[in-house]
């Protein structure tokens, strides 16, 4: 058994020394991946970018800055929407329409940041699914979005099988660009701001950092992550309605995929996402009935056996820590 | 004035709801989002009462509260106790993980649809100043008031209450004294548990129940406890009175369809301006980090 964990260690090291070579192979991987696999494949493994990225979005919140932000799915789906009204009333080119509708998100989290970013703690992860609530009423109240009906998006003359590889390149693309702008991120003093303000508010506004600022900047992030997200899940749905696109089932999973994958780390969220949605398929096939009991089941013993995340195991242990 | 009766009546009844949710936060610290589900739970006993053997609403009212006490007993000791002091959000997403077990339950059982009950005396009133008062309500009414007395009765003047006060205004100093606070958090638990199954089964006398009726509901005890400040039973019934009054108004002037934005922006503005409501003393902030733990 030693041996086996020292050989585990071992091996982690190795991966992380080679770090690059390992993401490219998988950045191979992925890419090469749609030509040779079926459409459920490809659909299941959008499924797991897309909650990969909305899970980035939320580690940007709560793993980095501390901040719970459970109602990130306000952005996911007013971007949705906004994509749906676009798509429907203005012959906008697509990518130009994911680009608008993310920033509009973006926009919407800035201007709520600033009343809403003041809360703090568990206040404000309830303001932030009121949020979420709120936005999701609007939608249904306002004529432009169809109301409690939903939209539609046009018809595409594309065949099923394109309308899945351009999805699938979209989520993969988007979870490849946040994970590296979460890199990126993380060795910035942006990001050494964001996790010293989530030691201890009070002593990084102390030490000289704009804690506004800095919190409403990753909201903004954050939201835009979770805007394209929705934008591209718009489009891949092809139609949208209230109900479905500010779930809190979403709201649920992403929460889940971070905490999964382990909060402050970079590739966590894709890591989790990729576990939960292996053990979802399976959930799923085995015993529909009870699925929402087993995801409860299982956010439960993750957060009492797991509350780092799965990279608690994948990390190397560092040496001089122990 | 109809209206101001309606929300006088309502109000008590978003007061029992949200005491469950405010003695939760004010003595641990946590976010029970299971209490919504708690509530949906003491809805349904209430109803499988009444369909299955005919007892009242109002009298089953205890069978729900115990039953809760029983199912918020067992979750605290198995596994809520292991993750008090992790961390402020483990607890809100182990509740929220329960919480979906036990919707999940009831969705076996029950399946998706709405259901309600209508007992004898449903639709009678009677008219007082030109003002109609459902019998329902006013029973309803009159218990939540009584709950609240009752439980602020407890908290003031009963052994236990105090200890359970105690703890909440500084738990270390509690344990210094000798407080066992572990039993003690335990058993607030269970408290919490059984007011929200009180406040199901009078939630099922009058409205409709349906499982996932567990969202909306816990949003508005949130909003009820933040206004009136958590961990204060006063504190609540007074954001009980204010919520409905503010709900009733504004779909007076600005059409139904805004009641729950309506609750959403007076609990934000409230947030913003005072997180402590209307009349709390436990401000966040005195959760020191040193609690917090790392995550």
């Amino acid at each position: 058994m030693k041996l086996f964990l020292k050989y585990f260690e071992d091996t982690k090291l190795i991966v992380e020394k080679h770090k690059w070579l390992f993401i490219s192979l998988f950045i191979i991987i992925m890419v090469l991946f749609p030509l040779y696999t079926s459409n459920y494949l490809i659909r299941m493994f959008s499924s797991i970018f897309m909650y990969a990225c909305l899970g980035i979005a939320m580690n940007i919140m709560l793993g980095y800055i501390g901040y719970a932000a459970f109602g990130n799915v306000a952005f996911f789906g007013l971007s949705a929407y906004i994509t749906m009204v676009l798509l429907n009333k203005t012959n906008i080119p697509l990518l130009i329409i994911f680009i608008i509708a993310a920033l509009v998100s973006a926009m919407y989290a800035i201007i709520l940041g600033f009343p809403i970013l003041r809360i703090r703690g568990h206040y404000f992860a309830i303001a932030t699914l009121g949020i979420a609530e709120g936005t999701r009423e609007v939608m249904s109240i306002l004529e432009i979005t169809g109301g409690g009906k939903g939209i539609s998006a046009p018809i595409l003359e594309m065949s099923i099988n394109s309308i899945y590889r351009i999805v699938y390149y979209s989520f993969f693309g988007l979870t490849i660009l946040s994970l590296f702008a979460c890199y990126y991120i993380l060795k910035k003093p942006f990001g050494y701001a964001l996790r010293t303000i989530r030691g201890d508010e009070d002593v990084a506004a102390g030490v000289g950092i704009n804690t506004t600022y800095y919190k409403v900047a990753a909201w903004g992030i954050s939201a835009f992550i979770a805007g394209l997200t929705g934008s591209i899940f718009a489009f891949w749905m092809g139609y949208i309605d209230p109900v479905s696109v500010f779930d809190g089932m979403i709201n649920v999973k992403f929460t889940v995929v971070a905490l999964l994958g382990g909060l402050g780390s970079v590739i966590g969220p894709l890591i989790g996402s990729l576990l939960f949605e292996l053990i979802s398929v399976f959930i799923w096939e085995k015993f529909l009935d009870i699925h929402l009991a087993v995801l409860g089941i299982i956010i439960m013993i993750t957060i009492i056996f797991l509350p780092r995340g799965i990279m608690q195991f994948l990390k190397p242990q560092r040496r001089h820590t122990k | 004035m109809q209206l101001l009766m309606n929300a006088i009546l309502t109000g008590a009844l978003y007061a029992t709801l949200a005491s469950g949710f405010s003695i939760l936060y004010g003595v641990m610290n946590v976010m029970n989002v299971a209490h919504g589900t708690f509530i949906m739970i003491g809805a349904y006993i209430s109803y499988a009462m009444f369909i299955t053997f005919g007892i009242d609403t109002f009298i089953s009212l205890p069978i729900c509260g115990m039953g809760l006490f029983i199912i918020g007993f067992v979750f605290y000791r198995y596994i809520f106790s292991r993750i008090m002091g992790v961390g402020i959000f483990m607890g809100m997403i182990v509740t929220y993980g329960f919480s979906m077990l036990l919707e999940n339950i009831v969705l076996l059982i029950y399946a998706s649809d709405y259901r309600g009950i209508s007992a004898a005396y449903s639709g009678k009133y009677f008219t007082f100043l030109n003002i109609n008062i459902p019998y329902i309500r006013l029973g309803v009414f009159l218990i939540a008031c009584l709950i609240t007395i009752i439980l602020y009765l407890f908290m003031r003047y009963t052994k236990l209450g105090k200890t359970i006060s105690a703890v909440s205004l500084n738990r270390y100093a509690a344990s210094l004294v000798g407080i066992d606070i572990n039993f003690v958090f335990n058993l607030t638990f269970a408290i919490g548990a059984a007011l929200a199954g009180i406040a199901g089964g009078l939630l099922a006398s009058v409205y409709i129940i349906y499982p996932q009726m567990g969202v909306s509901v816990l949003f508005k005890s949130f909003v009820v406890a933040v206004l009136g400040g958590l961990g204060n039973m006063t504190g609540v019934f007074i954001g009980g009175l204010l919520l409905a009054l503010f709900e009733v108004l504004g779909a007076h002037i600005l059409g139904p369809d805004y009641f729950q934005l309506i609750g959403f922006l007076l609990m934000v503005l409230v947030l913003c301006i005072k997180p402590e409501g209307v009349l709390g003393k436990k401000f966040f902030g005195a959760v020191t980090s040193k609690e917090i733990g790392t995550e």
